[in-house]
């Protein structure tokens, strides 16, 4: 126990003497604990309800046990991009810690040793944000439920102590490549590399699942409107995986070509650094590629079933009313999505600027005219992002088209152009996202950047 | 620097008039003094004295200018064994060494185990020097001139590498002069 | 080309140490001696494989190939925990720059190996404070390396090392960023203390005034130990 304490006191001190970068990743790590943990904890509440229950809030959606586990699927669903965001976090003055790491190892820390250190930073962050989610949610809880069950507090125990573990087991993880040398590792290596053998397996595993699904005919339920949530699940995620292959595969040929191209500076200075590490949008990409399928997806979907039911209005058992709100909560779900995605987005961009503080100081001395710098800066972000967006798009409208198509059999159908909004508008937005990285650039190329720490 | 070591260098190469002496000596160390005719015909008649050089031949005229000399194998013996032994490190020994080195390569010699051997006796006199200096008690004098001592050789170990580095180069420039 | 500084059982031995680094081999039959007390001076130019003798020498690295005897035990066999524990214990390290942790004062990056090792802070302040001193540094006791001067920073990097106690401190280009009397601060603060407490010091550099303080001198070229140098 006492080796846990001196542990935990070189932690804390090592924590208390961090410069500002550090604390952003505190702040940022415990605002995504607290959101997974709050998913987490509703999830938990929901799980155990069986049967019809009157349940206040959420517009119909949680009564009856069908459309709930559709609610607990879809908060699943969300999960994905708060662990992009997680991921990303992570990345902030992530060089400056593997340093700090490796400096404790020079020193003669073990390297479990130093495994706890790093896992009990991140631990705590975690354990502040799923402590801020709890201290809301059981409050919120007992209002409305007056006697949950043991079960549902089962469940939030889980949640509230399950987030800050899980947080210190997956930095531990991550961490290990540099805990094991004294050296610290140089950062480059592996970026350069791709997506590992696991993303490669669990892409070939995931296209083959969904060929499966849709190769095999669904016996008891006409095909229209039965599109299980696990297809469209399944379908998503491929489309979002192959859209990250494409981009990390395509960036460094489209580096190059545009490289080779390039007229302008700005375009060739962004065409070389994708060129230079080309998976690196990739994964920063990921998440946002994965929204943007989900979005158009639910866009043309959205079109189609309002359109029928308009149509058939008579036909179904709950006012229009009630699925408009469900489509609508599902919205507001994606739009959540989409804030927390491009929040890792901007904490992305900014985190690649800070790291080549020093570069680009010394450009700028050198006599880089600073707006070439700030357009090669989002054409960074612009370039890749635009052939993998459109893909994103495309594949999001053909379920919407899919979809419409299955029921088209009974009424005309429109074309769901609804869909083709969403990519471009998540285009736009990324834009933004990157572009509140340029006040942190501007700051970073004062000539004072030079002096050496 | 010792004159009739460089000049039974500069033989090494083949006979050589008096005149032709004095004007590749000043060509080949530029920082040293220019020889005078006086001091290279002194040295020149000290070296047949110890049987070091012989009469090559002479001119028509007869006269001193004429004479030819060549190193005899008595000669070749003390140059090469002038350009073996190691220069007892000091402050301004760059020039001796530099001699030895051109001479060395003037006459087949082996520049850079001599090169070696300096470096080593540097570097013995550098150990020397900062235990000295780093001694209990030691004085701001002692201090200071032990930094002088220190600092010059060090120029020196520097030039040596360099040298050492660029041997190669430099063969080629001495043989075709 | 092994080189060998006495007749006694050396303290540290390596024999026949070949590294990879990539494609470039670094190390290519370096076989170096270190007797206990000894303080020996690692010279060569860049690119020749010094920094990666001494990460190896100091169980930082694994070598490719060959062995490196540390007191009877085979460094290149003992698992990380191991090596870390000597790094704590028995052998202090000491880099050109980077291995203070900025975010720890100067008292605490001196007490880290201490404080590692389950000592109480208090203690492990005590101790680093009284090394301080003795390097002349007390006065930068709370302030962070950012704070420091070069020097100084080097200086406090130096007590760190010492204030285990350890058989060998490994130096690596200790002096290579400062002037030259801050270089010499830092020297006589190393060499004093390692000669009084019977400390070996394995040195590298490429300043020749530098490697004068050591008793021997080995050169490295291409990877391996060229000729070796007269002894003292």
């Amino acid at each position: 126990m006492s080796s846990l304490m001196s542990d935990l006191r070189l932690a804390w001190l090592l924590t208390r003497g961090s410069d500002r970068r550090e604390w952003w990743r505190v702040l940022l790590t415990a605002v995504g604990a607290t959101a997974a943990a709050g998913l987490g904890l509703v999830v938990a509440v929901l799980l155990p309800l069986k049967g019809h229950h009157r349940v206040s809030v959420g517009g119909g959606l949680l009564d009856e046990p069908g459309t709930r586990i559709g609610v607990v699927a879809a908060l699943l669903l969300l999960f994905i991009p708060v662990l992009g965001f997680l991921g990303q976090c992570a990345r902030v003055g992530a060089v400056h810690r593997d340093r700090r790491l490796a400096a404790l190892r020079l020193a003669g820390a073990g390297p479990g040793q130093t495994r706890r250190i790093a896992a009990l930073e991140s631990g705590l962050a975690c354990l502040a944000g799923s402590a801020v989610a709890t201290a809301f949610a059981v409050p919120a809880l007992l209002r409305l439920w007056h006697s949950p069950v043991p079960l549902a507090w089962a469940g939030i125990a889980v949640v509230t102590v399950g987030v800050p573990v899980l947080g210190a087991a997956v930095s531990a993880l991550m961490l290990r490549a540099v805990v094991a040398s004294p050296l610290g590792r140089i950062r480059r290596l592996r970026p350069a590399e791709g997506p590992g053998r696991l993303f490669r397996v669990a892409t070939a595993v995931l296209a083959l699942t969904v060929v499966y699904i849709l190769t095999t005919p669904f016996h008891d339920v006409p095909f229209e409107f039965a599109l299980t949530p696990l297809t469209v699940f399944g379908v998503c995620l491929l489309i979002g995986a192959v859209a990250v292959w494409l981009t990390g595969a395509s960036a460094r040929q489209l580096g190059e070509g545009v490289a080779a191209r390039a007229q302008r500076p700005a375009v060739l200075i962004a065409a070389e650094r994708l060129r230079e590490d080309p998976w690196a949008a990739a994964r920063t990409h990921a998440a946002v590629l994965l929204v943007t399928v989900v979005g158009s997806g639910f866009m043309g979907i959205r079109q189609v079933l309002l359109s029928v039911l308009r149509d058939r209005a008579d036909r179904y058992a709950e006012g229009i009313g009630f699925y408009e709100n469900g489509l609508n909560l599902v919205g507001l779900a994606l739009l959540f999505a989409l804030a927390l995605v491009l929040t890792a987005l901007a904490v992305g961009t900014a985190e690649s600027v800070a790291t080549r503080r020093r570069g680009l100081a010394a450009q700028v001395a050198a006599g880089v005219p600073y707006p070439v710098l700030a357009r090669a800066t989002l054409l960074e972000t612009a370039v890749p992002l635009a052939p993998a967006l459109t893909l994103a798009g495309l594949g999001g409208t053909t379920i919407g088209v899919w979809y419409g198509a299955a029921a088209s059999e009974h009424t005309a159908i429109p074309v769901p152009y609804d869909a083709l909004l969403v990519p471009l508008g998540v285009y736009a937005a990324c834009l933004l996202a990157a572009a509140t990285s340029l006040p942190l650039l501007r700051r970073s190329v004062r000539p004072g950047e030079l002096r050496y720490a | 620097m010792s004159t009739r070591h460089i000049l039974l260098g500069l033989l090494a190469g083949g006979p050589s008039h008096g005149y032709d002496l004095k004007r590749r000596h000043d060509e080949r160390f530029p920082q040293a003094r220019p020889l005078a005719y006086g001091q290279v015909y002194t040295t020149l008649q000290r070296l047949l004295r110890d049987g070091l050089a012989e009469v090559d031949g002479t001119g028509s005229d007869g006269g001193p200018e004429r004479t030819a000399y060549r190193s005899t194998a008595e000669g070749s013996r003390e140059l090469a064994h002038w350009a073996r032994e190691i220069a007892p490190p000091a402050p301004f020994v760059t020039n001796e060494i530099f001699a030895k080195v051109v001479v060395s390569i003037l006459s087949g010699g082996d520049p850079e185990a001599y090169l070696r051997a300096q470096r080593a006796a540097h570097m013995e006199r550098m150990r020397e020097l900062t235990a000295l200096k780093t001694a209990k008690g030691a004085g701001l004098a002692t201090v200071l001139s032990a930094d002088y001592a220190l600092n010059h050789l060090d120029a020196d170990l520097r030039w040596m590498a360099t040298t050492a580095a660029r041997l190669t180069t430099l063969t080629a420039e001495v043989d075709t002069a | 080309m092994s080189d060998n500084g006495g007749t006694a059982v050396p303290l540290l031995a390596a024999r026949d140490l070949a590294k990879a680094h990539g494609r470039t081999r670094a190390l290519e039959g370096a076989s170096v001696d270190l007797a206990a007390g000894e303080i020996l001076a690692v010279t060569g130019a860049s690119g020749s494989g010094k920094s990666t003798l001494l990460h190896c020498l100091a169980g930082i690295v694994r070598p490719d190939e060959g062995t490196v005897t540390y007191g009877g035990e085979r460094l290149d066999e003992l698992p990380e925990k191991r090596l870390s524990e000597l790094r704590r214990t028995e052998f202090g390290v000491v880099f050109q720059f980077g291995q203070l942790i900025p975010e720890l004062t100067a008292v605490d990056n001196v007490g880290l190996p201490l404080l590692l090792a389950g000592a109480t802070r208090a203690e492990a302040q005590q101790r680093a404070g009284e090394w301080l001193e003795r390097f002349g540094v007390r006065g930068q006791a709370g302030l962070r390396p950012g704070a420091m001067s070069g020097g100084q920073a080097q200086r406090v990097a130096l007590a760190r090392a010492l204030v285990t106690g350890p058989r060998i401190v490994f130096a690596d280009e200790p002096t290579g960023a400062l002037d030259s009397l801050a270089s010499e601060q830092v020297m006589t603060a190393l060499i004093g203390t390692a000669r009084e407490s019977g400390t070996a010091v394995l040195l590298i550099t490429h300043d020749a005034q530098v490697a004068a303080y050591a008793d021997r001198e080995i050169r490295l070229a291409d990877g391996t130990v060229a000729r070796a140098g007269v002894t003292a």
